[in-house]
């Protein structure tokens, strides 16, 4: 039986999706949700070693959403009484369901079948949720290796990010053509290999739940749904 | 059929490209019953299952139906390919050596009755093709056979090798590929650039280095052959001369006189790579080949149809790559390098997938190419092709590189 730190086991995972944003819905105080935050999401990003995936998301995520909010306060509603409060509340909400959501979907990759399977998905379904979860590896590295056949081949002749921009629409005809044809072939030797069946029969490693962790995460969710339902009820 | 059938484990099928090898694999396969019969094609990438995130969980699956004394072989296998320290490793992740080494061993774990084997382990060197070859021809598998096509054969000391030709003058594709003899003759501006490594040193994350104070002279005008292990650095420093990866000042100089290869990617040195898809992106031959010409000053149309017309491809030339086989799409991404006027070219194994009398043509034309001043490094694992044309052996070890 495997141990490790960072398993999160399944069940608790989607308990602490549905409390998690349960509550955050429920809650309409910012330093609630603020605090929320600081004190279960963002521990939980740096204890499975994800801020990074995290920080992305907020930059490339959350921020263009914050700046839509004040662009369309400023513009639509003109600066009205309690739009601040609105701009920041849904900003605030929005931040801390996406996190919930990354932070379920966040699985190590060692874990991924064991979640997916304790979740019920079989056959087909298990196939297409995994596939969708690891597919980007494949497409990120064949993306690169386009790139770098482009720069080697003196068609990329500044480092300029005009110049990279350009290189989106002629990276994208060999990515889609290999994925088509990696796609084609690797179905058919699934189809020769029977991989329902091997799948079928496949017994995964079990898992030791690291007690720790998992107790946090499931009382963490479980006090902010009740958070929430109180703060609902007495406001 | 009766050509081949034979009591052997391992049969090798030799034969020229465009032969009917690859068919003839397939309509073996071809079983109204899933999972008898298997056929693992050129790139190993694409017979990797792709759904499953690390290469345990990738041999774990193939495990379930393997009984136990093929479990152990395998696993044993395995241990000799020092894939324990690969385990958690996405399979995507892993050179084009141990992704063959991945894909073929978990194809014999499901114990077919037939595996067809299309020129997949031209990709590994003699080092690593032995294990698995020997653990095949002594029947460790035995209720598989093994239906091998390969152009490497004699590079194989092999008694169970069985000539076949049967498709030889068949009409099997839409075109007849005859590669005429080299007559490149047109002139080039002959100049030679010589590369200077002084102190190279170069790592990804810190104080993990890959290549370490490397100093070397590489003199146009001569063929080099880059040999090392899987991960050695060899597709390193290939993109540092190309510029892709960006070294520190005053390591690389050109007849002596510092050259920043990362500020004019590709001008120093065409790189050709193992897979031709990565590297293919018109939507013809023609254009592939003319696309990097437009952006030099002069005249290409000559080159351009000289390199059609001794790639054999005039036929095809505005056919889309992604509609040839894998053979042909190698030739047009070497076709489409070469024909670019570069001081140098690093050629990532060029004869993949080809016949000897490809591999000949190419050691004439990389032979005319150096008389012109121009520096070739292959990375190759064929012996066919490092045996019979005169190169300098570079050996990449220990992040250094010895004679």
């Amino acid at each position: 039986m495997e141990t490790n730190n960072l398993y999160i086991n399944p069940y608790i995972r989607v308990l602490f999706a549905v409390f998690g944003i349960a509550g955050t819905l429920l809650i309409n105080r910012i330093s609630l949700l603020i605090c929320f935050y600081l004190v279960v999401i963002l521990p939980l990003f740096i204890c499975g070693q994800q801020v990074k995936k995290h920080i992305q998301l907020m930059l490339f995520g959350m921020l263009p959403v914050f700046l839509s909010f004040v662009l369309l306060y400023i513009l639509v509603l003109k600066g009205n009484e309690g739009g601040w409060n609105f701009v920041f509340m849904r900003t605030s909400k929005l931040i801390l369901i996406t996190s919930i959501i990354q932070l379920t979907l966040l699985i190590p990759a060692p874990f991924l079948i064991h979640t997916f399977q304790q979740w019920r998905l079989k056959e087909e379904s298990l196939i297409t949720v995994l596939g969708s979860f690891t597919v980007w590896t494949d497409i990120r590295f064949r993306a690169q290796q386009i790139l770098t056949a482009r720069f080697s081949r003196g068609f990329i002749r500044k480092r300029t990010f005009t110049e990279k921009i350009k290189q989106f629409p002629p990276i994208l005809i060999p990515l889609v053509i290999g994925i088509l044809r990696t796609s084609t072939e690797r179905a058919e030797s699934w189809e020769s290999k029977n991989i329902l069946h091997l799948i079928e029969i496949n017994q995964t490693e079990k898992i030791k739940t690291p007690l720790l962790l998992n107790v946090f995460v499931c009382l963490s969710a479980s006090i902010w749904m009740i958070t929430g339902v109180l703060v609902f009820f007495i406001t | 059929m009766s050509d081949v059938d034979s009591a052997s484990f391992l049969t090798v099928l030799p034969g020229k490209n465009f032969s009917g090898r690859s068919r003839y694999l397939k309509s073996l396969v071809a079983s109204e019953k899933r999972d008898e019969n298997l056929y693992l094609g050129e790139l190993a990438t694409h017979y990797i299952s792709g759904i499953f995130p690390t290469v345990k969980e990738e041999i774990n699956l193939h495990l379930s139906k393997a009984d136990k004394n093929t479990t152990e072989i395998i696993k044993h296998l395995f241990s000799i390919y020092g894939f324990e320290k690969h385990l958690n490793k996405n399979p995507f992740l892993l050179s084009g050596g141990e992704q063959t080494i991945l894909a073929l061993l978990c194809h014999l774990l499901l114990q077919p009755d037939v595996l067809a084997v299309d020129t997949t382990l031209e990709q590994l060197n003699e080092e690593w093709r032995i294990p698995v070859w020997n653990a095949i021809q002594k029947g460790d598998f035995p209720q598989t056979k093994v239906f091998l096509a390969d152009n490497r054969l004699n590079e194989y000391k092999s008694d169970c090798i069985k000539n076949f030709s049967a498709f030889e003058n068949n009409e099997i594709f839409k075109w007849k590929f005859n590669l005429p003899v080299v007559n490149d003759s047109i002139e080039y501006e002959k100049v030679s650039q010589d590369i200077q490594l002084n102190n190279l040193s170069f790592s990804y994350q810190k104080n993990e280095k890959i290549l370490e104070n490397i100093c070397l002279k590489l003199e146009s005008n001569n063929i080099y052959h880059l040999e090392g292990a899987n991960g050695a650095g060899k597709s390193t420093l290939a993109k540092i001369l190309c510029g892709i990866l960006k070294i520190n000042k005053q390591q690389l100089f050109i007849n002596g006189k510092e050259f920043d290869a990362y500020k004019y990617p590709g001008q120093l040195a065409g790189y050709s790579f193992q897979n031709p898809d990565e590297q293919l992106f018109s939507s013809g031959i023609e254009k592939e080949i003319l696309y990097p010409l437009k952006k030099e000053p002069a005249d290409y149309t000559q080159r351009r149809e000289n390199y059609i017309q001794m790639f054999g491809l005039q036929d095809i030339r505005n056919a889309h790559p992604s509609e040839l086989p894998f053979v042909m799409r190698k030739r047009v991404a070497l076709a489409a390098t070469l024909a670019m006027d570069r001081p140098w070219y690093i050629l990532d194994e060029p004869t993949l997938g080809q016949d000897d009398n490809f591999v000949f043509f190419l050691i004439g034309l990389l032979n005319n190419l150096t008389k012109r001043g121009k520096g070739i490094i292959i990375i190759s694992h064929s012996c066919t092709l490092t045996n019979n044309i005169k190169c300098k052996k570079l050996f990449l070890q220990n992040k250094k590189i010895t004679f």
